[in-house]
């Protein structure tokens, strides 16, 4: 990793000082060797062998049908929702009976609810107290257990579940060695009002496709899930070919509010063996705030000075909706490598307080800085009173 | 225009006493968990009397124990953290620090190394600061924080979205979409972006999977499986994650993500060994 003093940073903020615009301004170099990482335009994909589901419970009981394909450990995450009756929780014995399961598998063999199993037993229940679930911000009841099946056969494994005081439970499911991987991801990472949102998701089974129906749904911060939208694999929306295991589908007209999205991605299919799957995945991306933007075409760049004073200065307008603190952030690098990053130049930062209107942006970059190679900027304009981005251009620099 | 805290920070800087004349103090700095850990007490007993001295070196050295509510932003956490900082080091002359975090509480550090500009507090912490060592830090986010946006309530109905209830700011703010936006625009220290302005050293935990075997922890083991972390983890954060930002100093086998108390020894006395 590089390393940066900050009294070098402070010293180059001296030297950095423009005269066009007021407010705080750090400069730095990258180390020798250090790169510009290319633009991430979309989530990170994230892969699932998992499903999850949740059982409303009728009079503290339900039954869920699990399937599995057979190609690996079986692991089941019993979860039920929200404290059970203090009550309950109080009586004698009570706390053994706040969370019963009985397993059957397509085979029958069965794990009842006074058995655990043993280290031996294909079979074995796991009793949980403490996961973290405060740490994650999961109201779950004070006890879960896990059951795990070794070798599972293909087909339903049959749940059936006593969790008295509760009014729900969740069942997490993974076939923890799968190669049928369901693979989530989405576009933009970073939204501005009235942009569409793309949905992906890769449904393979080994890396080849596999059969299946995908749909989603998306949360905004704060709220409820929508509509449920369904992924295409027809070659018309962005797909790929058709048929070839990947889906996409384009949401145009969100109305959401600021904050992270949270999308969950369902599949259900059937392997090449004829078994039934399901895999729930997630992905998601930041709903802008638009509380400013950069101007299109306003962000140059120009050499002025001569000797040690020579610089490189950026401008850029933004257009500001509501005021606050902003900082103009620019990354300067060379000419792109092999695998797309940028050997690392300089930065620059200015922090400033912007008011509602059009705002006129400036920060030089030391040409001492910036070598005699071709340079190329990577320019941003972020929110600090309400973090977010609010703007992302970059240019090239005539030497 | 905001004050400038230029003229402050190079006032600071050249403040600071020789290393042979430095006062030194550690401040630790916690993880996500719920908002009773802005109580002094709730802190104090997550970190564990037993870490706190190996650490201080049997209290040789002033400490401080951060408290801040564990369900909120980094940038809000910061906010309370880097209160409790200007009061304590200012009140104790304390002119070096060494910041220890556990988990969250490394990516609020982060904030406050990235964005010295965000608070006008920030760069008299920065100009003390001599290291930070960050215990299983979610630095390019957790698995299971995406999958605790799954399990949540946002993707039931009426009343069940209560009883579920909803992932909280910080649990959102640790999802792997969400550390890669920041990591992209507002965090330093990771894969292609300028480097942290003080030394960030992170410590992994590995061999999670061991519990399912030496029933040690059950619970962290199938949060790990369920929840698909790629590669060797501790439950909560996978070792590419911790490792996604600053200098790789140890990883801890057989660890998993809670242990910031029992494995004192290994921690404490390692911790104890960098100032």
């Amino acid at each position: 990793m590089k390393t940066r003093t900050f009294i070098s940073t402070l010293l180059a903020t001296l030297v950095a000082a423009a005269p066009l615009a007021g407010g705080e301004v750090a400069v730095g170099r990258f180390a020798p060797g250090e790169t510009v990482a290319p633009f991430a335009a979309a989530s990170p994909e994230a892969d699932s062998r998992t499903f999850v589901k949740t059982a409303l419970l009728d009079g503290g009981r339900a039954v869920v049908d699990l399937p599995a394909t057979g190609t690996g450990t079986l692991l089941v995450w019993v979860l039920p929702a929200g404290e059970p009756d203090a009550a309950l929780r109080a009586g004698d014995g009570a706390a053994g009976r706040e969370l019963e399961t009985r397993l059957t598998t397509p085979a029958g063999r069965v794990l009842g609810p006074d058995a655990d199993g043993g280290r031996a037993d294909a079979v074995r229940r796991f009793r949980i107290e403490e996961f973290g679930a405060e740490e994650l911000g999961l109201a779950v009841g004070a006890r879960q257990e896990a059951l795990r099946v070794l070798a599972p056969e293909p087909g339903l494994h049959r749940l059936e579940l006593s969790a008295p005081g509760a009014a729900a439970v969740t069942v997490a499911v993974a076939e923890l060695d799968s190669p049928i991987v369901l693979t989530t991801w989405a576009a933009p990472l970073s939204r501005q009002p009235g942009e569409p949102v793309t949905l992906y998701a890769r449904l393979l089974d080994g890396g080849n496709p596999v059969s299946g129906v995908i749909s989603a749904r998306i949360a905004p911060q704060g709220g409820s899930a929508g509509e449920v939208v369904t992924l295409f694999d027809d070659g018309l929306h962005g797909d790929g070919d058709a048929g070839d295991g990947h889906f996409a589908v384009t949401l145009e007209g969100l109305d959401l509010p600021a904050g992270p999205v949270e999308i969950r991605v369902e599949a259900e299919g059937r392997d090449g063996h004829g078994s039934a799957f399901a895999r729930t995945g997630a992905a998601g991306f930041v709903s802008e705030r638009g509380s400013a933007r950069l101007l299109p075409g306003s962000v140059r760049s120009e050499w002025l000075g001569e000797g040690d004073l020579r610089v490189l200065r950026v401008t850029a307008t933004a257009a500001v909706r509501e005021g606050g603190d902003f900082r103009l952030d620019v990354l300067a690098a060379g000419a792109p490598l092999a695998d797309g990053s940028r050997p690392g130049l300089a930065w620059a930062e200015r922090t400033g307080d912007l008011r509602a209107g059009h705002e006129e942006l400036v920060v030089d970059l030391p040409a001492a800085l910036l070598g005699d190679g071709p340079v190329s900027l990577d320019v941003r304009l972020l929110g600090l009173s309400r973090p977010g981005v609010a703007g992302r251009a970059t240019l090239d620099v005539a030497r | 225009m905001r004050t400038s805290v230029l003229g402050l920070a190079l006032a600071a800087l050249l403040l600071v006493p020789s290393p042979a004349l430095a006062k030194k103090g550690v401040v630790f700095v916690h993880g996500k968990g719920g908002s009773d850990l802005a109580n002094q007490s709730v802190a104090n007993a997550y970190w564990g009397s037993d870490m706190i001295r190996a650490t201080t070196k049997g209290y040789a050295v002033p400490y401080l124990v951060c408290h801040y509510d564990g369900t909120q932003y980094m940038w809000v956490a910061a906010g309370q953290v880097a209160g409790q900082i200007t009061t304590w080091m200012n009140a104790n002359a304390v002119d070096e620090i060494q910041v220890v975090t556990h988990s969250f509480g490394g990516v609020v550090l982060r904030w406050i190394l990235s964005n010295p500009t965000y608070d006008s507090r920030y760069p008299a912490i920065l100009s003390r600061i001599q290291r930070v060592n960050a215990l299983a830090p979610p630095n390019r986010g957790s698995e299971a924080a995406n999958l605790a946006g799954t399990l949540s309530g946002s993707w039931l109905t009426g009343w069940l979205v209560s009883l579920v209830g909803q992932n909280n700011d910080s649990t959102k703010n640790c999802t792997t979409t969400s550390m890669a936006y920041y990591n992209q625009y507002y965090l330093k220290g990771s894969a292609g972006r300028p480097a942290l302005p003080k030394p960030y050293y992170n410590v992994a935990g590995t061999g999670l999977w061991n519990d399912f075997a030496h029933g040690e922890d059950y619970g962290l083991a199938t949060l790990s499986g369920v929840a698909g972390m790629p590669g060797e983890d501790d439950g909560m954060v996978s070792q590419y994650s911790a490792q996604g930002a600053g200098t790789n100093w140890f990883l801890t086998l057989a660890n998993h993500h809670h242990n910031r108390r029992n494995d004192y020894r290994k921690l404490g006395t390692s911790l104890a060994g960098t100032y």
